[in-house]
């Protein structure tokens, strides 16, 4: 049995990696909320964070959490006409053209991180990043401050120009009559290939804080599509509200779970807890039954 | 009529949706199979008059990806200065030795695929195989399938000898490096030789790679051997990167001294997280993935202090070893691992055994590596009638950046860095 000092450290550990578990989750239920595309490149698009992250600190001593102004909308950037010219086109048919070319893209993105940084694997360091605390008792890991703090201030920004702006009623628009909005005056493709390049930018800030907590290397991306889906799935398919606590809540019952019968079942009970939840609410926490 | 039209267009725009994703994905992946093609080497393989064809794979990208470039770089150094010397002698006629390198991405299914790949299609006479005994069993397993010459270093022997035990023991495949009782011996007898103050309690964690059930009970047992306490016992997925459950673990037993056997991944993790968490024991000992030079890169000063196993530094007194750290070390840029200097002996223990096998006759080849006894760049090699052999062993540690020998201490050896640094 874990002391309250280890069980206490494990939910606020849990905190801080549920916080990530969101950020980098969001992207795949920006997409698939709103496209209904599940994107097999997202994993990449956060390792490319981490990389130009790495990239820009090997060469002007960028400090990777300000990296993150240049690298999410380099990505952004990257993503967009990606999207507009490359998926776009292929929307209109069964899904499986466009989940065809972003399995490509992932294929030739870890290959091009083989080519350009070696299979090395990378870290990004900073002070903060092995920093700690004491209240009481209890040690805590400033990076879990970040990444928990990253997540509520992310998902809560992107929750708000998604309920409370004019691009957001757009959006909705776009994502729930996609024939109706255009009849309004909505550029679909344009609202497709903006939420496309949002989803890849907060990808992009997914991977600073990774290879800040971890490590990263070219094939490091496709555990954390594994993980955004659980986070999507369990939180439900296109929530916002529903991808940040579903990260939170998958981050503190692993670190809980793994203070009771070690690191070792950590991943596993996750996935249980996700099949508990489903078997319960198919449509997840905040999903409705006819879905998003 | 119209209906039937209007769902004929629609049949035909979805079939051209489908055509043209087919098209956008070949596209990406050829693109991708074209720059994964430009990072292996290849050879027009085959064993043509004039040439012989050694197989060879490795890991070159992965987890295991940073063991597999020193590999490469080391057999094709060996190889291009046996050709530049004219060749092997085989049978009275020079040959010239060509390479032919595949990727086993660190899979094992891949590794076994590659060596079928290799001895079937590009005409392979013998194998030099994989690092660490996850792909390197599998890819042995292969070569012993097709009854092809096989020889691997970096697989620790007793996960070697455990897989054919029961089936009376390899009889192509070789195998030479490290014996767990020896590494696990040293790890825990080099802290009361060098008189480093402790509680004497030493916390132990192993992956569940094939090194797992054997490093572990063999590092309890020396631990205990050597006087010390050991008050935590665990198992880690290889894969994993979060360690929090582990650290509040180790911290709680108070332990001085940490042992850790796993991958570079994993260790560049733990020990972020462990200074994330306040926790840095005196000694923090990280067996297999901290050998890389890569792990010192990513992990920068907290590096520092942390020991490892070392069978091959260029300070060895070996021959040739200092020169080729060296020949490393200026045409890579980067600095020397370990495994350079058995990889190195592999490919020249290979070819040596084909040219006194004076032919490509499997058995033969196999005959001359079982009677491999000689001196190489990593030491003395000599193969036991179950084909493995075991190497010397010291103790090392990073420090700024590089790894060098601390016990035993005398020629070569440096003062050890005691306590870790932020270790309380």
């Amino acid at each position: 049995m874990p002391s309250s000092t280890e069980l206490i450290t494990a939910i606020l550990s849990g905190l801080g990696i549920g916080g990530l578990f969101a950020v980098a989750a969001l992207g795949l239920s920006l997409v698939f909320g709103v496209m209904r595309l599940i994107n097999l490149a997202h994993g990449e698009l956060i390792v490319l964070g981490a990389y130009l992250s790495y990239s820009l600190a090997q060469w002007i001593g960028l400090d990777p959490l300000l990296s993150i102004l240049i690298v999410a909308p380099v990505v952004a950037l990257i993503a967009y006409p990606l999207q507009r010219y490359g998926l776009t086109p292929v929307m209109k048919g069964d899904g499986t053209a466009p989940l065809l070319i972003t399995f490509g893209v992932s294929v030739v993105l870890q290959n091009l991180f083989i080519l350009i940084y070696t299979p090395d694997v990378r870290s990004l360091n900073a002070s903060y990043a092995v920093a700690n605390f004491k209240v009481g008792g209890i040690t805590v890991s400033v990076v879990y401050i970040i990444t928990l703090v990253a997540g509520l201030v992310l998902l809560g920004l992107t929750h708000l120009v998604v309920t409370r702006t004019g691009f957001g009623r757009r959006l909705r628009a776009a994502s729930e009559d996609p024939a109706a909005a255009a009849v309004m005056g909505v550029s679909v493709p344009q609202m497709y290939a903006a939420t496309f390049a949002i989803a890849a930018g907060s990808a992009a800030v997914a991977g600073v804080l990774v290879g800040l907590t971890f490590s990263f290397g070219p094939t490091a991306g496709t555990a954390y599509l594994i993980t955004g889906f659980a986070v999507v799935v369990l939180g439900g398919i296109g929530s916002i509200k529903g991808t940040l606590v579903g990260g939170l809540l998958l981050g503190i019952i692993e670190s809980v779970g793994a203070a009771f019968v070690g690191d070792g079942w950590r991943v596993f009970i996750g996935c249980l807890v996700v099949l508990l939840v489903l078997s319960i609410r198919p449509q997840g926490i905040f999903g409705t039954a006819g879905g998003n | 009529m119209s209906q039937d039209k209007g769902e004929s267009m629609r049949r035909s725009r979805h079939t051209y949706h489908i055509a043209f994703g087919l098209v956008l994905l070949l596209s990406f992946v050829l693109a991708g199979g074209i720059l994964a093609a430009c990072g292996s080497s290849g050879g027009s393989g085959g064993s043509g008059s004039g040439s012989v064809t050694i197989g060879i794979d490795a890991s070159m990208s992965g987890p295991l990806a940073g063991f597999g470039a020193y590999e490469k770089w080391a057999i094709e150094k060996a190889v291009s200065e046996a050709n530049a010397a004219g060749g092997i002698d085989v049978g009275g006629t020079k040959m010239q030795v060509k390479t032919v390198l595949l990727d086993d991405k660190s899979d094992p299914n891949v590794a076994s695929s590659n060596v079928d790949t290799l001895i079937n299609k590009d005409g392979a006479i013998a194998i030099i195989g994989p690092i660490v005994p996850t792909v390197g069993n599998a890819a042995a397993l292969a070569a012993e399938k097709n009854q092809i010459p096989y020889l691997e270093t970096g697989n620790p022997v007793e996960p070697f000898r455990a897989v054919q035990a029961k089936s009376g023991g390899w009889k192509y495949a070789f195998d030479f490096f490290v014996l767990a009782p020896p590494v696990a011996e040293n790890a825990y007898k080099f802290p009361n030789d060098l008189k480093l103050k402790t509680n004497m309690k030493t916390f132990i964690s192993v992956d569940n790679s094939p090194d797992g059930p054997v490093f572990g009970p063999a590092a309890k047992t020396a631990a205990q051997a050597n006087g010390w306490t050991v008050v935590g016992y665990e198992t880690h997925p290889s894969t994993q990167t979060e360690f929090n459950s582990l650290i509040s673990k180790m911290k709680a037993s108070g332990a001085d001294y940490v042992y850790v056997l796993g991958d570079t991944p994993t260790f560049i993790a733990l020990r972020k997280q462990m200074d994330a968490a306040g926790y840095v024991p005196k000694i923090l000992y990280f067996q297999r993935g901290a050998q890389l030079q890569e792990f010192a890169d990513a992990a920068g000063s907290l590096a520092d202090g942390v020991t490892l196993e070392a069978y091959w530094l260029p300070s060895m007194p070996y021959p040739g070893a200092a020169d080729l750290g060296a020949a490393y070390e200026q045409s890579t840029g980067k600095k020397a691992g370990q495994i350079l200097g058995p990889e190195y002996a592999a490919a020249q223990i290979m070819m040596q055994a084909i040219s006194k096998a004076g032919g490509t006759d499997p058995q033969k080849v196999v005959d001359a590596l079982a009677a491999t006894d000689g001196t190489f760049v990593c030491g003395p090699i000599k193969f036991a009638a179950d084909h493995t052999a075991a190497m010397n062993l010291v103790v090392a540690q990073w420090q700024n950046g590089t790894s060098k020998q601390i016990w035993p201490t005398g020629s070569g050896a440096v003062k050890a860095i005691f306590p870790m640094p932020g270790a309380k």
